[in-house]
């Protein structure tokens, strides 16, 4: 099992739209069970796949683990791909892992327990740093950071990094891509050049795309509805270079 | 720990159109895309029914070969496989997981095909108000497929299973399409499978290697030991087709086990017939037996070439080859020569006297003159017989040195064995509860005894194997090896040697000696 959180401190930086494409494209092939768990309280993810938790699901049951977290799993239109949709009360998941005894490592261990089920999870994260966030970077065996070519999103990507280095956490469990590029604009192809070249930087992009901003309205990942997009082609050759160089 | 999913089934009345579960229902669920199919599916099971005795089958579909659960219908473990043939091995399948998964039910056994189904599926999305779909609706026509492609109509059948974490929903749905159908129109998987096999004309759970015959205390004891042996010979004569065939090792030994339990009953119940019809059966029965020795030391040892090669080094393990590959050739010359054995007219003329004998003595059971005049109701003939045996396992263990010879151990296994198949023959005669505790405590010395002596016998084997390499062209490896197996053995029968007291302690206590007092004086 591997685990893959799209993850960062910004918000609006396509964390859901890749977590769905690439949840998607690992699913696919021979028997490769795949799980996303949806841990931001908006639930964009679980929008997308048209999936809302039970009634009872909260992030108490969350926190509880195992036959709880077994229970709420959901099955998505797709074949071999699974949800664990998020509920609102999520927002509270930091007040709550404050009284746990181990909290960075809570949701490592609750992940753990489904390791038999499934060759990859990915968590698509709420957009902060957080008590729950630390739990996060203990549970996933990458974190990938989408990043988009402007200088605020490269800043909150060397935040991560810099607190990552400062707390003692493993850094190079992190890899930046570019996401949401605009190839005409001077400065996304400035930055790219600049930072795109260093070991920490996937090498591929997926470019700004408006079939993306559609997936509110198909409620489906793009290769799934749309795989001849241009973004859902830069997810395609995403996925296989974390594969090949990831994912050994 | 997955959270159970369950297909839910219904048989349609006939004109029944798959629409009508959608008109006024009341319910939020609304049909989704529809998809046609056909799929051919050949099912699979042992000799003995084994998945079905846990409510599994296995399902060969397109490529993939699967474990279904009957009650939910869903399969829980899939592995390619394309091969149709009519048998194969568990340990043939090369996924440890799915191999696992069906080593659970049997190692042993070859899966046979049973019968082979086709079906016309046309699936429905069953969608909620979010137009995500929560179930699949199947109307499923099944067929039985023949050779040249000509098939039956078996059933018609509609399945409403639900995506993983909608089980409510589609049960709310199901609720409602049980109101409109009927409840008698409810069925489930384990029925559909049961009509496949009754439609293909394979008889279920037709087969057990145990000998389940209800015996009355009352009856004289030539009546009840007539329908035991009259239970044996059927289990011989079950096996015996298949012998030949070579599907798998099991069919051999429950031949080879009935053929033992008769010679038991001959030899420990007596007076069943006159002694010069005893003495002659008892001989017929022990060169079947002796017929096919070499034939299952073959299929002993064949079965171990993993766990040979295993206990060897890396640097010896591959010269084993050579030994194995003289075994499959002697497999193949024993299986022929036993199966013109059980073809031969003596045989076959010797088994339908038997039968006929049987046959007459369990209508007409007469006494055999005898000077005695004890009792001799099928009770007290069976009290007396355990009795004895039993007696006899604890004398002749209690005898046994602190270090045990072979030959003692090997002796004692016999008298284990032979009280063994008493208690089971006669089973039905005595409490089910006091007779299963009793046998579980022999068993437990059963296994001491039978890993002492089957460690010695391969010792004894691979021996000889070494001695008649003399007279071939030398392979010194191979002996290397063979003589490296042969330690290892050593070894483990020493440690087997060592517990050997400890077990029979266990057996010959107060407890189990109260429990066969309460036995045996009930």
């Amino acid at each position: 099992m591997k685990t893959i959180a799209l993850y960062s401190i910004k918000g609006g930086v396509g964390k859901t739209a890749a977590a769905v494409n690439l949840s998607y494209l690992a699913s696919k092939g021979d028997a490769r069970q795949t799980l996303i768990c949806d841990l931001d309280p908006q639930g964009a993810s679980s929008f997308y796949f048209r999936i809302s938790p039970r009634d009872k699901y909260n992030s108490t049951k969350f926190l509880e683990g195992s036959a709880k977290i077994y229970k709420n799993i959901k099955a998505t239109d797709f074949e071999g791909l699974d949800l664990l949709p998020s509920d609102f009360s999520y927002r509270n998941l930091d007040l709550e892992l404050l009284e746990e005894k181990k909290p960075q490592k809570k949701l490592r261990k609750n992940i753990n327990e489904l390791s038999s089920e499934y060759r990859y999870i990915f968590f698509d994260c709420p957009p902060n740093l957080t008590l729950f966030s630390e739990s996060i970077f203990a549970a996933a065996d990458i974190i990938l950071v989408p990043v988009i070519p402007t200088t605020l999103s490269i800043r909150t990507y060397e935040q991560l990094r810099k607190f990552f280095n400062d707390t003692g956490l493993d850094s190079s469990k992190i890899r930046g891509f570019f996401n949401m590029v605009e190839k005409r604009k001077s400065m996304h192809r400035e930055i790219i050049e600049q930072r795109g070249s260093q070991p920490d930087f996937l090498k591929s992009s997926v470019p700004y795309n408006s079939e993306v901003e559609k997936m509110g309205i198909y409620r489906a990942p793009l290769n799934a509805v749309h795989p001849s997009s241009a973004a859902a082609k830069a997810f395609r050759q995403l996925w296989e270079e974390i594969q090949v160089d990831l994912l050994p | 720990m997955t959270v159970e999913r369950k297909s839910i089934c219904f048989r349609p009345p006939e004109g029944f159109e798959t629409e009508s579960l959608f008109e006024d229902n009341g319910l939020s669920v609304k049909p989704g895309k529809t998809q046609k199919r056909r799929v051919r599916r050949i099912f699979y099971d042992t000799f003995e029914w084994q998945l079905l005795a846990n409510n599994a089958a296995a399902i060969q579909e397109n490529r993939l070969l699967s474990l279904y659960n009957l009650d939910t219908g869903l399969p829980f473990a899939s592995v390619g496989h394309s091969a149709t043939a009519r048998f194969f091995h568990p340990f043939e399948l090369k996924d440890e997981k799915f191999r696992s998964e069906i080593e659970r039910y049997t190692e042993l056994r070859a899966l046979i095909k049973r019968c082979t189904v086709e079906v016309d599926i046309v699936s429905q999305q069953l969608l909620d108000e979010e137009e995500k779909t929560i179930a699949i609706l199947n109307r499923e026509t099944y067929f039985l497929f023949k050779e040249k492609k000509s098939r039956i109509l078996i059933t018609e059948n509609l399945a409403i299973t639900p995506l993983k974490g909608f089980q409510e929903e589609t049960e709310t749905f199901a609720s409602g399409t049980g109101k409109l159908l009927g409840r008698e129109h409810r069925t489930r998987y384990r029925d559909l499978f049961m009509q496949f096999m009754d439609a293909a004309g394979v008889p279920v759970n037709d087969y057990s290697s145990k000998i389940r015959i209800t015996l009355q205390p009352g009856d004289p004891v030539q009546k009840s030991a007539a329908s035991l042996l009259l239970g044996t010979l059927d289990i011989m004569k079950r096996n015996e087709p298949w012998i030949p065939e070579n599907i798998d090792t099991e069919f051999l030994h429950d031949y080879r086990v009935a053929v033992r339990r008769t010679r038991s009953v001959l030899g420990t119940i007596r007076d069943i017939f006159d002694s010069g019809t005893t003495a002659r059966y008892r001989n017929a029965f022990r060169n079947a037996g002796k017929a096919c020795n070499a034939l299952r030391d073959c299929d002993v040892y064949l079965l171990r070439e993993s766990d040979y090669r295993a206990m060897l080094p890396e640097s010896l393990a591959p010269h084993i080859a050579a030994f194995f590959k003289e075994l499959h050739e002697l497999h193949r010359i024993e299986l022929r020569r036993f199966s013109s054995f059980l073809r031969s007219k003596a045989y076959r003329a010797m088994l339908d006297e038997w039968n006929g004998l049987l046959g007459e003595t369990e209508r007409n059971p007469v006494p055999v003159a005898t000077q005695d005049t004890e009792d001799r109701s099928t009770l007290a003939v069976a009290k007396k017989n355990i009795r004895k045996a039993w007696k006899k396992v604890l004398r002749h263990g209690r005898a046994i040195p602190a270090q045990a010879s072979d030959a003692e151990l090997h002796s004692l296994r016999i008298d284990c064995k032979k009280l063994r198949y008493l208690l089971e023959l006669f089973a039905s005669l005595f409490p089910d509860k006091t007779m299963a505790t009793v046998v579980r405590q022999l068993k437990e010395l059963q296994e001491n005894l039978g890993m002492f002596v089957d460690l010695a016998v391969q010792q004894q084997y691979l021996a000889g194997h070494i001695e008649q390499m003399k007279e071939k062209p030398s392979d010194p490896e191979l002996a290397a090896a063979l003589g490296g197996l042969i330690t290892t053995l050593h070894c483990r029968q020493q440690k087997n040697r060592k517990l050997f007291h400890r077990t029979f302690r266990h057996f010959d206590n107060d407890e189990t000696e109260t429990l066969f007092n309460a036995l045996l004086n009930s």
